[in-house]
């Protein structure tokens, strides 16, 4: 079945790490601010790795790559 | 396994919004967002596809043709899908010099997938020379 909520989640870390980046930005806080953007790029390649890795699992099992 | 395409329009549809949402707040997870999109549709796409593959695979003995010749397309097909799903993402990223050497990476190695099938065309040439 078709996982909407990978998409959904991803979107949703996307959202809340740019409005608390806005919101440490204007706390005068850029170190902070940097370093949460750089944890949300983190975390959502965490994510992404799973589901790419399947991907490319399928894709060598039914295409017979070695 | 029944297909509908109503899953699909749904991802499409929301990753599409999201992504003009996300794209003037954050590119990078535009960017990711992007690939998962691609990841989930493709993965859909791939579970009708196998039973395909087995038809594919019944005609194929049925006709007599080697098994090596359905191999070497399917691979070729499998190459062809994962290079153009990498180049397609590089270049919305906006890296078009990425995206171009990856898809000269992808006909290499088709290329190299295909060697087998090329040399059987030219022993068989070489054979019919009098």
């Amino acid at each position: 079945m078709v996982d909407v909520d990978l998409i959904f989640r991803i979107a949703g870390i996307g959202l809340i790490v740019s409005v608390l980046n806005i919101v440490l930005r204007q706390a005068g806080k850029e170190e902070q601010a940097h370093l949460l953007t750089l944890a949300g790029v983190v975390v959502v390649l965490m994510m992404l790795i799973d589901l790419v890795s399947r991907l490319f699992q399928t894709v060598r099992t039914m295409f017979q790559i070695p | 396994m029944n297909v509908d395409p109503y899953g699909l329009i749904v991802v499409a549809l929301a990753a599409v919004l999201l992504l003009a949402l996300l794209r003037n707040w954050r590119p990078d997870l535009a960017v990711a967002l992007s690939l998962a999109a691609a990841s989930v549709l493709l993965l859909y796409a791939l579970g009708p596809l196998r039973q395909l593959f087995a038809l594919f695979a019944d005609l194929a003995a049925t006709a007599g043709l080697k098994a090596l010749y359905l191999g070497v397309i399917l691979r070729v097909l499998g190459i062809a899908l994962i290079c153009e799903l990498a180049s397609q993402v590089c270049r919305d990223a906006g890296e078009g010099a990425v995206a171009t050497k990856v898809e000269l990476v992808g006909k290499v190695m088709i290329l190299t997938a295909a060697v087998p099938v090329m040399r059987s065309i030219v022993e068989t040439v070489v054979s019919l020379w009098p």
